[in-house]
Parts: C-alpha cells; structure tokens; sequence
C-alpha cells in the first residue's frame, strides 16, 4: 500500500552558488526554509518538482523534503534538512550569520 | 623542488581551458547537472551541503612560498579568506563559486598546482612523509618516487573509473610518518641485505567506516619494478574490486575477501607481463626527479644564541621540544606549526597565517613548506 503523503517543501542547491534554496509561497526560490510553501498536497507537489527539474540552469538537484509547520513557519523534521536550513555547525558563518536559528 | 617541464605546464593549461568550456556550458545549460557532474569530480569540484568545495592537490605535502602565497590570494578573492589544510596534503575551498573555479585553476596553473583527481574513482593525490629530504631518520628522500607516482597516475586512461578512489602513500623512514600501513597501497623505502634500494609494497589499509591495516604484499621490490607492480595490483583491483556496493568497493575489502595470498598470486602473476612492458624510461625519468628534489644549498650559522636561549628561556625550551625535530643536517632544525588552536576548527588557516607561514619559510628555510596531518 502507498505511503500516504506527508508535508514537504521544495528544495535544490542554486547552480551558481551552491546555495541550498527553497521554494517560496510566491513561486520565487527563497534562501530560508521558514520562508519556503509548505506542499499539502501531493500532486501539486510533484508538478511544481517537475517544473524545477526543468531548469538546470538555475538548480541542482531538486527534491521534496518533509517538513511540518512550527510557530506558523515550515520546519525541517530531519536532521539533515536542519542542516541545511544554517551553514557549517562549527562557527557561524553560512546562513547562520545573519538570522537567528 | 619539482618544476614542471614543458609538458606538464602543456597538460595542466588544457585542463583548466577544458574545465573553463565545461563549466560554461554547464551556466549555459548545454550541460545537465548528471552530465557535469563526473567532469566537475575530476576537477577536484564537489557541491556539498551548503555550497561547492575546491579541493586542490598539494603533491607529497611540498610547497613553495610563491605557492602559499597564491593559494592566500586564492582565498581572499574567490573563497572567504581561509583555507582548509586536509589529512592527505590538500587544500579545500569551502565557499567558491561556480563560475569563479576556472579562474581558480588557472591561478593555480599558473604556481605549478591543480585539483586534478582529487575527488572520483580514481588515484588521487601522492602523499609522503612530510619531513620527506630533511629528517633525520630518513634512508632516502621518497618525493622523486612520490612525483613519478603523481606522473603516472595522473591521467592514466586505465585507471580513471575504478570501482572506488585509491590512494597510495611513501615514506622514506623507519618512522611511519606517512601512515602507509592506512593507505590502499602503502610504499616504504628500504634496502635489502645486499644494500640495494627498493621497496616493501603494503596493500590494502584504510580508514573510514572499516578501518583495516595493510597488509604486506611484496617484502621487497626492486627500485625498477615498482611502475610494473603497481600496474599489476591496480589490475588486478579493477578486475576483482567489487562494484556492486561502494561500501565494499575499496582494496582493503578485496584483500580481506579473496586473502592476501591469492591477491599476492594474481599481482605476481600479472607482473611478469607488465615487467616486459617497461623499457627503463620510468627510471630515466627517477633519476631526473632525483636531482631536481637535491637538497637546498644549506648555510652554516652560529648556534649559540640558540643554546643560550634553550637553557634560560623556559618558554622557548618547551617551544623547542614540542615543535621541533631533527633534521639530516644538524646545523637545522624541522620547526612544527600547528594549526589546530584549542576551540578553533583544526587545520583551517586564514590567508594571513599563509602569508605568514609563506615569508617565515622565504626567510629561514629555503622558501619551503610541508603540509601533514
């Protein structure tokens, strides 16, 4: 039997950076995850996966990440996912440097 | 110290001006990620968690001043002004940008330098002891060996898609400094009874997640065959490594499922083909390196300012005993810096220590550095 879906965000690496980014509630790809559009729905999900799989020139690897919502934001619920919301875990400096998580 | 030839500058120029072309086909978006992604690896261009890393090769862990310096520069213009020195002699750029890597290559280029297989399946960077031509300890000074290894290994067309990476490492001292018995083929200068020059072959050591010491496959190879016998390990590597599950991939499992014994069978086995097909140019080549890794013209100064200093400044003497040790000329000392500051990331140095570390070795030795562990 099909799992059923759960929450996910958008997320890829941007091509020029590197930066990991998300897709925002506007259809703009935001650095942030609290700012990303938390996909309730399994099938808008896969369309706009796809469509961000048609632009390799912009992203790497786009993927749907789980995430839930927390103090009305998304929020990772795996660890790697927390990671990537931040930078380096060693001193701040990624994204860390310049919002409070 | 090593200087390229014509040659290598020739083969390192294409590289960066090929990679260039790649990557801009890659903004442009001829190239998919899937089809980038190999050429980026051989580049040494990995995109991790959080953004790209460059990792460029430091060949036996030698470096010039000029060398240091560059990759300072580097670091200031591309990167966010610090550099991280790595166990196996490189250095990694942790935030470039993609279309910033072929002007970082051709900056290396330009030093005699290159991220040239350090990342994918294949033989990656040659390490060495890194007090390789000035410890005391030493029976012969392994870089002309480690330089013919970098030559050999760099680009060979029937190692380029090995089941896994591979890497090998020399010392030419009884002190493992060079940690040859954790590496997949671990190479340690000796001399038999007859006092000719050559080899004991180790093969089959690592860390990571199945950490496993090498295990010895040839107690002693004559200097001359050691082009050969590589060649017959790595064949016979690349025919029996596993690729089926890359947790299984490297040498160290393959010895430890088929023994040592039947590796040892099979190398033996192959190297009396590969012996025939050597003609000597490998050790016309060594003997080449051997004179462009002659020692630096050593001066002769007075000692006493630093005996007196040793026996009334207890701060220097605890300086002294912790961070220096002999050198094969006892006029000389082999000075120690470490760069793993208590509370700070290990082996992370700004551009600012590089200069530093640059003009102290411009000064006091020779305009030489190493880079261990």
């Amino acid at each position: 039997m099909a799992r059923a879906f759960t929450p996910k965000v958008l997320t890829a690496n941007r091509l020029l950076e590197g930066d990991v980014v998300y897709l925002g509630a506007d259809g703009e790809w935001v650095l942030y995850h609290s700012d990303a559009v938390l996909f309730t729905d399994e099938e808008l999900a896969n369309t706009a996966l796809a469509k961000a799989a048609a632009q390799p020139d912009f992203l790497v690897g786009p993927y749907l990440a789980n995430a839930e919502t927390q103090n009305g934001h998304p929020a990772p619920t795996h660890f790697r996912e927390e990671f990537r919301t931040r930078g380096p875990s060693n001193y701040a400096h990624g994204k860390q440097e310049s919002i409070d998580v | 110290m090593y200087n390229y030839n014509q040659f290598d500058k020739a083969f390192n120029q294409t590289r960066v001006d090929q990679f260039r072309q790649q990557v801009a086909r890659r903004i442009d978006g001829s190239l998919t990620e899937d089809e980038f992604k190999p050429l980026r690896l051989m580049n040494g261009l990995y995109l991790q968690l959080h953004a790209y890393m460059l990792r460029v090769a430091i060949p036996y862990g030698t470096l010039r001043s000029a060398q240091m310096d560059q990759l300072a520069m580097i670091a200031d213009k591309y990167d966010r002004g610090y550099g991280h020195f790595t166990t196996r002699q490189n250095i990694q750029y942790n935030w470039p940008k993609l279309q910033d890597i072929p002007d970082i290559l051709q900056d290396l280029a330009d030093v005699e330098m290159h991220a040239i297989q350090t990342s994918g399946n294949c033989i990656r960077n040659v390490t060495a002891d890194h007090f390789a031509g000035a410890s005391a300890d030493e029976i012969e000074d392994p870089r002309p060996t480690a330089e013919l290894l970098r030559q050999w290994s760099t680009d060979h067309p029937e190692f380029a898609f090995l089941g896994r990476k591979f890497k090998i490492a020399i010392t030419g001292a009884p002190n493992d400094r060079a940690v040859t018995k954790a590496h997949d083929i671990g190479l340690r200068m000796v001399r038999n009874d007859a006092g000719d020059a050559g080899y004991e072959v180790i093969v089959g050591g690592g860390l990571g997640r199945t950490p496993m010491i090498g295990k010895v496959l040839r107690a002693f190879l004559p200097r001359a065959d050691l082009l050969p016998y590589l060649e017959s390990v790595m064949q016979v590597y690349n025919v029996l490594g596993r690729r089926d599950n890359k947790y299984k991939a490297r040498i160290k499992i393959t010895v430890h499922e088929n023994g040592i014994e039947k590796i040892r069978d099979l190398v033996e086995e192959r190297f009396v083909i590969q012996r025939a097909a050597f003609g000597g140019f490998d050790q016309e080549l060594l003997q080449k390196l051997e004179t462009a890794f002659a020692p630096p013209a050593f001066i002769s100064a007075p000692l006493d300012g630093y005996e007196t200093a040793y026996k009334t400044d207890p701060a220097f003497r605890s300086f002294v005993d912790t961070n220096l040790s002999a050198h094969k000329n006892d006029e000389y000392a082999i000075i120690s810096i470490s760069i793993k500051k208590h509370g700070q990331t290990p082996c992370d140095a700004t551009s600012y220590q590089m200069r530093t570390m640059a003009e102290l070795a411009r000064k006091y030795s020779h305009a030489e550095l190493r880079i261990s562990h």
